[in-house]
């Protein structure tokens, strides 16, 4: 009974107890230190929790992350690793998916490609299409517009658009509508910003083409110059 | 006796092939300035160097010949035949440049895919494709669906004297007007004017979907270029799942609709012949035809679990079968939703309203109402023959385009590609299976090639096999040709290659 408290101090401490024995001043010692750095850690959080506060208009990234990253950064580097739901897949999986993956609880990773487009008269989800990086495959992804407010490039040509990770449920044949298949957000993350890369202008990439079509031009002006003749 | 080409015939058959080739180099000035216009540099040069090769190319063609004379049906089924080849292979050059295909002979599986109206694509990561690639993908369809020939006699490419029997080698014989010329200004006047009207209210409805505004203009754009020559490419790569709108699902049903019609009817209608349209024998076949078909269709959506709800069935099931008998190749469902979610019945009858496809003249594929509608009239006629007392002369009459009578040879041309049809549906079903897919998706994509259906499971993927991929390029080609000039060219050149029979024949 001497040991019970101990033990269980111990464990919600994170100290490693184990079969060896521990004088009670050296416990006491270690203790006080632990107490202490989690009030330093507590402190540390409150203040960076404070610059929040000023950002309940809406606007802010953080705001509508749907699950805060590290400081004033909407980039969230901590979920690709994150397994804590049913299934971790890929988009290509879904293209492809059977019953086994229907009205599941799904994660992907994709680019944004084309538009955001509105769903009904009203504003509030948009559709979103989500291309998985190496292949083809595409799929629906059905979210607030809240969320898409985090997507700030749509991908195209000259423009790879933002990374987002979805979490949410999966419809082979949606009921909801019409029986498309299609992903319900529940949480999005942004996983990396989308790129504008325009073509830049190089001369030097049009003197194939200006050569042949000047050789052309010329063997059409012999054609029409021997046809005249033979007339 | 077998005809053979001569060399004077292949000199004659290379300079009007030179011809269609420096056209192809005009049309490719459409998707240069788009890029110029829309600054996308990289397919702006690729664009100019196509240009150029078209060039020449075109004029070494027409150095056959410098004065090539009138041609004879006979170097008209070769030009036909061949220019579908012969362009596709000039299309395919800035398409392959633009690194969005695995292997050249995907983006020439492509532009055969685009020319012909299949509309099926092997294209990779096509969200990401620059508007001036987009563009030459739906100039593909404009040309290919209005057929080449009609485009370049509407232009007066050819002069005035050759016209009819090139028109005729497309697979096509009724005249609008007496004039193949004219005949040929009256259908690309009638289509663009569709187009048009149908760009306008697809931007509108773009628009209010959220898309910005050049990109909802440019995408109504090619939808109704895709949706009314019946061809399928669609600017993203969901097709037209993609735009989520019931409005814009409604008004690509009409224009793919009036696409699957005859242009011959389009100018009784015009014409303020409304009574002739409703008479006529492909609008009647048509109307049996899509009643029973859809019936079925829905009957065995009913016995699926996805699919069976009302709404469902009626906006997924609706423009699947429209765009299937259109032989358009536009779907709201995805490719996976075909094969997993469909009951294998109504997978089987879209593959079969593929096969029968829409109204000839029009710019559908498939085998036509029209064979259909003369095949079951002789069957009516044989019937009545049958009980007819041996004094009595069976006389089977039907509508089109004023009364015609039934006559053998009208029956005989009929069967005789319809049969081809069949035999081509079949073949390529076994090439499919032989390369170790199924019998089901293997049956479906034979049909689709062949038909220029366009609506593909899972065997047409980039990287395919490429004898897979050639045997369905040339069933694509052989389709749009309704199979008689692709055979007849065949036999000719296989004639010809005979070095003892060479000879000049003037």
């Amino acid at each position: 009974m001497r040991t019970g408290w101990r033990t269980a101090a111990c464990a919600r401490l994170g100290l490693a107890l184990g079969p060896r024995r521990v004088s009670r001043p050296k416990l006491a010692r270690e203790l006080v230190s632990k107490l202490g750095l989690a009030m330093a850690l507590a402190m540390a959080l409150g203040l960076a929790g404070m610059p929040m506060l000023g950002c309940m208009d809406g606007r802010s990234d953080v705001a509508f992350a749907d699950e805060p990253a590290e400081g004033g950064n909407a980039v969230n580097t901590q979920q690709l690793p994150d397994s804590s739901f049913i299934y971790d897949t890929s988009i290509g999986d879904l293209a492809q998916a059977d019953s086994y993956y229907d009205n599941q609880t799904v994660q992907v990773v994709g680019e944004v490609v084309g538009d955001g487009i509105r769903s009904g008269l009203d504003d509030r989800h948009q559709w979103i299409t989500l291309s998985a990086e190496g292949d083809s495959s595409t799929i629906s992804a059905y979210m607030t517009s809240e969320q898409v407010m985090k997507i700030d490039t749509f991908g195209r040509y000259g423009a790879r658009g933002t990374m987002l990770q979805v979490r949410g449920t999966f419809h082979l044949v949606c009921p909801d509508h019409d029986g498309i298949s299609d992903l319900h957000a529940e949480v999005v993350t942004v996983v990396s910003r989308g790129e504008e890369m325009p073509d830049e202008f190089d001369a030097k990439a049009f003197v194939p083409g200006v050569v042949t079509v000047a050789a052309g031009l010329a063997m059409l002006g012999v054609f029409y110059w021997l046809r005249e003749r033979q007339r | 006796m077998w005809q053979r080409f001569t060399l004077y015939d292949v000199r004659v058959i290379g300079h009007y092939l030179g011809v269609l080739v420096l056209f192809s180099s005009l049309a490719l000035l459409v998707p240069f300035v788009t890029a110029v216009a829309c600054q996308e540099w990289k397919p702006a040069a690729h664009y100019l160097l196509a240009i150029g090769v078209a060039l020449i190319v075109g004029v070494a063609l027409r150095f056959l010949r410098i004065e090539p004379g009138r041609l004879d049906r006979q170097q008209a089924l070769a030009v036909t035949g061949f220019a579908w080849i012969v362009l596709s292979f000039i299309a395919s050059i800035p398409l392959y440049l633009s690194g969005h295909y695995a292997t050249h002979l995907d983006a020439l599986f492509d532009c055969v895919s685009g020319m012909t109206t299949t509309g099926a694509s092997v294209i990779l990561d096509l969200d990401h494709l620059s508007n001036a690639d987009n563009m030459w993908r739906f100039m593909l369809h404009l040309m290919g669906g209005f057929g080449l020939i009609v485009v370049a006699l509407s232009f007066g490419l050819f002069g005035k004297r050759v016209g009819a029997s090139l028109y005729m080698s497309e697979g096509r014989s009724e005249h609008v007007v007496p004039n193949v010329v004219q005949t040929t200004q009256f259908i690309a006047k009638i289509g663009m004017g569709i187009i048009l009207v149908a760009t306008v209210i697809l931007t509108g409805l773009c628009l209010i979907i959220g898309m910005e505004p050049l990109r909802a203009f440019l995408q109504a754009l090619w939808l109704s270029v895709s949706g009314f020559t019946t061809g399928g490419f669609a600017p993203m790569s969901q097709s037209v799942m993609y735009y989520h709108s019931f409005p814009i699902e409604v008004v690509l049903m009409l224009v793919m609709l009036v696409g699957s019609i005859s242009f011959v009817l389009h100018a009784e209608v015009w014409k303020g012949r409304v009574a002739v349209f409703f008479r006529d024998l492909e609008i009647r076949t048509m109307v049996l035809w899509l009643a029973v078909v859809t019936c079925v269709f829905a009957a065995s959506l009913s016995a699926s679990a996805d699919f069976s709800n009302l709404p469902a069935m009626l906006r997924r099931g609706l423009f699947m079968v429209i765009s299937a008998f259109s032989t358009t190749g536009f779907q709201n469902i995805t490719t996976n939703q075909l094969e997993t979610s469909l009951t294998s019945g109504a997978f089987l009858v879209l593959a079969m309203l593929m096969a029968v496809g829409g109204s000839g003249g029009s710019t559908s594929g498939g085998i036509k109402f029209s064979r259909m509608g003369i095949i079951a009239k002789s069957m009516v006629s044989t019937i009545k023959e049958a009980l007819a007392p041996d004094s009595a002369r069976v006389v089977v009459a039907y509508n089109h385009v004023g009364r015609r009578v039934l006559t053998p040879d009208i029956v005989k041309e009929a069967m005789t590609v319809f049969i081809l049809y069949v035999v081509t549906y079949a073949v390529g079903a076994l090439v499919g299976i032989a390369h170790g897919f199924e019998a089901a998706p293997a049956i479906f994509e034979s049909v689709s090639m062949a038909s220029n259906g366009g609506i593909v499971s899972s065997l047409a993927t980039p990287g395919m096999a490429p004898t897979l991929e050639v045997f369905y390029i040339v069933q694509m080609w052989a389709g749009r040709l309704e199979f008689v000039t692709l055979i007849a060219l065949a036999v000719e050149i296989a004639v010809s290659l005979n070095p003892k029979k060479w000879m000049v024949r003037r």
